[in-house]
């Protein structure tokens, strides 16, 4: 069964972005700085190209296809996961002591994303594509949720990004997002309905609106990743000279030592 | 239905959220910047030294002689403006507050070890301060809070400034130092 002439725009122009998207990352040299977000690109590549074989071969609407698809897209998640580890990384490496506070915390924010998937995954095991959905919405909301306290510590510590980073990151926020929000909603109806067959004809019509949001998502992002790739690299920002550990150990619990009876004095103006 | 109406809330949330914090920022300083980089001045507070002028606008001879001499429309609206006085005065000690903060985040930005509890205080007296900042705004606007409290607040943040000028004074030397051998390597 072939695709409608909409689904076969979506997939050319799908597959047009991520070889310009993959072209640009090898004509630009991105492997060198960020390889995780070009192994990112390079899987999405891949997996296009080996689409356009197992459509060719079996057909859009098929058994085939469909398992095809759902195994493309663990992977892709993998390695975009693999892509927002990466950026959270580069982007502090150079602060030592900000990174060797921060990992950490984003360490135990994957634990308890994953750990919170695992269970609304196992939850849905017995429809493997209910299951597939969950865990795709799980992975892109872990994915805001640590893109989201990243930028906070470097709001907090007035860390400004580099151009690159910052626009990749707009990407891979815009995309997780939509497919977090557009996969949630998508699995409360599969939840609800689709395990009782005969499915009713509006459950595809609901997954023919989730099918366009996803697919105008991934436009939208590589068209933001081309655009960050555009023009030759910048040279990356020298790193920080750092201070001696001595003026932190010193200086730091006097300012706190101050600020907290600056609290205590301005607490003490409300009293009569 | 809820359910959806909820979703697309907290999405409205998260998107406005991120914009805000990708958004670029001009008047940060660039990452890869020295301790030496940071202007003093725009960390240190500022505002502390025209206490004295408010201490006068809030002088108990002046209020005297405001009821002695002025009618009630004209006292009443002059200690309208002494409360706008010491508002502003009081948002300019909060922007002092700040000053300091971030301070402490930028020794803390630039050092090889940080330590949790010290990070972990540092936020939480942020956001105390300005809880409390909050309630003595309205406190201060039913004339509830008196000049020798204000002066109080305001030596502690002088005094801190004092101390951290030359220490911030010594580490920028330190750090032009520490810059210079590793350029020179």
């Amino acid at each position: 069964m072939g695709m409608t002439p909409v689904e076969l725009l979506n997939f050319t122009l799908q597959t047009c972005l991520q070889s310009l998207l993959f072209a640009l990352v090898l004509f630009r040299g991105l492997y060198r700085r960020l390889p995780f977000f070009s192994a990112y690109a390079t899987v999405a590549f891949v997996n296009i190209a080996l689409a356009i074989i197992v459509y060719t071969h079996f057909g859009f609407h098929t058994v085939p296809a469909y398992y095809f698809n759902l195994w493309a897209s663990a992977v892709q998640i993998s390695a975009r996961s693999l892509a927002v580890a990466e950026l959270c990384y580069d982007g502090l490496r150079a602060y030592r002591g900000i990174w060797a506070f921060t990992f950490r915390f984003l360490l135990a924010l994957t634990a308890i994303f994953l750990i919170h998937g695992v269970i609304d995954a196992y939850n849905q095991k017995s429809h493997l594509f209910t299951f597939a959905v969950t865990i795709e919405s799980d992975a892109g909301i872990a994915s805001v949720a640590i893109l989201i306290a990243l930028l906070l510590v470097r709001h907090y510590y007035g860390l400004q990004m580099e151009q690159l980073q910052r626009q990749l990151a707009i990407g891979l926020c815009f995309l997780c997002l939509m497919e977090a929000v557009g996969d949630s909603v998508f699995q409360r109806f599969l939840v609800r309905y689709a395990v009782h067959p005969p499915w009713s004809t509006w459950i595809f019509q609901v997954h023919d609106v989730w099918s366009f949001i996803r697919t105008w998502a991934v436009f939208v992002a590589l068209g933001i990743w081309c655009f960050a790739l555009r023009r030759p690299l910048e040279a990356r920002a020298p790193a920080p000279v750092l201070l001696p550990a001595e003026a932190y150990n010193q200086l730091s619990p006097e300012i706190n030592y101050r600020l907290r009876m600056l609290n205590e004095r301005l607490l003490g103006m409300m009293k009569p | 239905m809820t359910d959806i109406v909820l979703g697309l809330l907290a999405l409205l949330v998260v998107a406005l959220l991120l914009v805000s914090l990708l958004r670029p920022r001009r008047e940060r300083s660039r990452p890869g910047q020295s301790l030496c980089d940071f202007p003093v001045e725009d960390l240190l507070p500022r505002n502390l030294q025209y206490f004295a002028q408010v201490r006068r606008a809030l002088s108990a001879e002046d209020a005297q002689y405001l009821h002695d001499r002025a009618s009630r429309p004209v006292a009443r609206r002059a200690l309208g403006v002494r409360r706008a006085v010491v508002r502003g005065f009081l948002a300019g000690l909060l922007e002092d507050f700040q000053r300091l903060e971030r301070l402490g985040r930028a020794i803390a930005a630039l050092s090889p070890v940080i330590s949790r509890k010290q990070e972990f205080e540092r936020l939480w007296l942020g956001v105390r301060f300005r809880l409390v900042y909050a309630v003595v705004q309205f406190y201060l606007a039913f004339g509830l809070v008196s000049v020798p409290q204000l002066e109080a607040l305001t030596n502690q943040v002088g005094s801190l400034a004092r101390r951290l000028h030359e220490a911030m004074a010594a580490l920028s030397a330190a750090s032009a130092a520490a810059q210079n051998s590793h350029v020179s390597v």
